[in-house]
């Protein structure tokens, strides 16, 4: 008994004592023990023996390279992208997994950017296309005829003034009946100036011979695609023009910095040569509503509309441009016929020395043609007006960014306040979750593409510097081959 | 003329490749079987061994002077043969069948020859199906004849373990080795052998365990 228990904290040392790894005490305590206790030094000889039998396992001779092919095939091989390759795969997986998703994000933006390249070339050209003048004139579609129209119409007018030049010094006062038949494109050419269209090549040829009459409409075939219609009408002179269009818009905008954006928009008038008609605030629930109806020179319109668009986000948005053209010669033929029946009815009154009661019917009816005329040169003047200045009736509706922004003078009670503060709470939730939401939905597919992208090259990198240091391991390979045969 | 491996490993680092030409063929062949008993696949254990050597030098910087150079060496192979084992863990082992004409000798009659590789055949199955923890202290012990404390620290165990590994590796083994170290009952008497002779070496220890 005493015995078994000495052989139990024993035994687990035995191997220990084999192997001369006790205490030198310990040591001599176990000796002690083996002496008496056979099964104990069964024990010691069967690991003895063990030991022994476990010795004939020798390791067949292995084919190493040298020391010199080791450090030769340790020096860092390959060029510095190479190592660099190495280094980068050799990080921790904390570290890659980020550096990865950096180089995803990299692509993304660079492919943004590449994409967004074209968008930016484009912007000059379509800021005009936006503006609908375009559609609405009809110039495009009479520029070919008119082309070779004008070019013959001016030949025409080149003669007429000739002759008009040689009735006219013969007989100085009476003009009229010699040039009344000089009737151009439905157009009274008298010694005022006709309206007629000049194209740019043309222009230069003529008016060294036809000193009063000027080309007024710029319009060629490139013009038009390239530049905005300008409408060249002064108020003065009762100047012809190529294309008579009333442009107007109406704007209605969204935006955070009310005030800001209300003097803006005046502003914006009167620097750009215009100036402001009408200007109206009032409040609709909490937020505030602007109306300002500004009238700004046709040539700055599409500028003007272009700026105030970036006051915020656009709600509704009608541009409009009525081409008054046909309107315009119409009414100004009106008015030379007016002028001229004004004439001959004067020189028929002139001529009459009589005080007869015809001459004061005449003479009646020569104050209702003059005011006939009078009321046709308003209606031309109108008509001049409004192509000369653009209206644009701007809509300002304040948006307010939070709901609890309350309108100036309104108080709220505490609990209106906390269900605004919820309201607003899950607005701004909403806000910031919808972005993210937009944006892995539109930005989905690209972020898949741009991540199998990456995991695609790093997947490649990997195995070229696998590969490699497997070629740096295996110097010894064909040795080892050659050994086994 | 023999400087100590410490040294030698301390002028390695400061750029003397003689010196790790010195320390390459101290244990180069040390290593290899150490590996080679473990893996049990030549070809292998080759490379592995390359790759030991290969981290040595190009991590020869992370040696602190202070520790001994021959655990800091075996560890380098542990490391190294795990992060294989788990590279190769569906790879399935496979025994070299080259190993058995390779050390033919001339000395022995065939008859012997066969018994000794039959004999190296048990070995290297048992201690394949011995596990590692206690498989790895008895190769280093047994072949390498490593003391317990570059064990416990190659292993990063106490003493007091390695100690008990060992002695328990060895039970299992000669329980595993039975047919090789008793041949002679195992042939004559086969179905008494395992209670009479072995009864000690198998049933005893169980039980005192």
């Amino acid at each position: 008994m005493k015995c078994e228990t000495k052989c139990e904290m024993i035994l687990e040392e035995l191997q220990a004592f084999i192997d001369n790894e006790l205490p030198q005490e310990r040591h001599n305590e176990v000796l002690a023990h083996l002496n008496e206790c056979s099964e104990c030094t069964r024990m010691v000889e069967e690991l003895e023996e063990l030991s022994m039998v476990m010795q004939k396992w020798d390791v067949p001779e292995p084919s190493l390279p040298t020391a010199q092919q080791v450090l030769a095939a340790a020096k860092p091989s390959g060029g510095i992208f190479f190592r660099f390759l190495q280094q980068f795969y050799e990080l921790p997986f904390k570290l890659k997994a980020p550096l990865l998703a950096a180089a995803t994000a990299l692509v993304l933006l660079f492919i943004s950017v590449v994409q967004d390249q074209p968008n930016l070339k484009s912007r000059p050209s379509r800021a005009p296309e936006s503006v609908a003048v375009k559609p609405h004139s009809p110039i495009p579609n009479i520029q070919e005829e008119s082309y070779r129209e004008a070019a013959k119409e001016i030949e025409e007018l080149k003669r007429d003034r000739a002759l008009q030049d040689q009735i006219a010094s013969s007989q100085d006062s009476s003009v009229g009946g010699g040039v009344a038949g000089s009737v151009i494109g439905g157009v009274n050419a008298p010694v005022v100036i006709s309206p007629t269209l000049v194209t740019p090549a043309e222009a230069p040829s003529k008016p060294a011979s036809a000193d009063n009459v000027e080309s007024f409409a710029m319009i060629s075939k490139n013009s038009v695609e390239k530049q905005d219609y300008r409408v060249k009408v002064s108020s003065k002179d009762l100047q012809p023009t190529d294309r008579l269009i009333i442009k107007s818009a109406n704007l209605t905008l969204e935006t955070e910095n009310f005030d800001d954006s209300k003097t803006k928009a005046a502003e914006l008038a009167t620097s750009n040569g215009g100036f402001v008609t009408r200007l109206q605030v009032s409040t609709q629930g909490r937020a505030r509503v602007a109306d300002i109806s500004v009238k700004v020179p046709a040539r700055n319109f599409e500028k003007v509309v272009n700026e105030i668009r970036r006051f915020g986000k656009s709600v509704q948005e009608l541009v409009e441009g009525q081409d008054v053209t046909d309107q315009y010669l119409n009414v100004f033929d009106e008015v030379q016929s007016e002028q001229q029946l004004e004439q001959d009815v004067r020189k028929s009154v002139e001529a009459d020395k009589s005080n007869s009661y015809e001459k004061l019917y005449a003479q009646r009816q020569l104050r209702e043609i003059a005011r006939q005329r009078a009321a046709l040169e308003r209606q031309l003047q109108q008509l001049r007006d409004g192509a000369a200045l653009s209206t644009i009736n701007i809509r300002l509706e304040e948006k307010s960014s939070s709901i609890l922004a309350v309108a100036p003078g309104q108080e709220l009670t505490v609990g209106q306040q906390i269900k605004l503060a919820f309201v607003n709470g899950f607005r701004n939730l909403f806000s910031l979750i919808l972005p993210i939401v937009l944006f892995v939905g539109e930005a989905g597919l690209s972020i898949i593409f741009c991540s199998l992208l990456i995991y695609g090259l790093y997947w490649i990198g990997k195995k070229y510097v696998n590969k490699r240091e497997k070629r740096v391991y295996q110097f010894s390979s064909s040795e080892t081959r050659d050994w086994t045969k | 003329m023999s400087r100590s491996d410490e040294e030698l490993m301390r002028e390695f680092q400061e750029g003397n490749d003689t010196a790790f030409i010195t320390l390459y063929e101290r244990y180069r062949l040390a290593i290899y079987r150490f590996i080679y008993r473990k893996i049990a696949h030549q070809a292998r254990a080759e490379e592995l061994t390359q790759e030991v050597f290969l981290a040595l030098v190009r991590y020869r910087k992370d040696w602190r002077q202070e520790s001994s150079f021959k655990t800091y060496i075996y560890r380098i192979a542990f490391n190294c043969s795990l992060s294989e084992a788990r590279r190769s863990e569906h790879k399935v082992m496979v025994d070299d069948e080259d190993e058995q004409n390779s050390v033919a000798s001339d000395t022995l009659s065939p008859i012997e020859q066969v018994e000794q590789s039959e004999i190296k055949q048990h070995i290297k199955r048992a201690l394949a199906k011995l596990d590692a923890d206690f498989r790895d202290p008895i190769i280093l012990r047994e072949y390498e004849g490593l003391s317990y404390e570059e064990i416990a620290t190659i292993f990063d165990l106490p003493i007091g373990t390695v100690k008990s590994r060992i002695f328990r590796g060895k039970l299992e083994l000669k329980k595993l080795l039975t047919p090789v170290l008793n041949p002679d009952i195992n042939d004559l008497v086969k179905p008494a052998s395992t209670s009479t002779a072995t009864g000690v070496g198998t049933n005893a220890p169980s039980q005192m365990l």
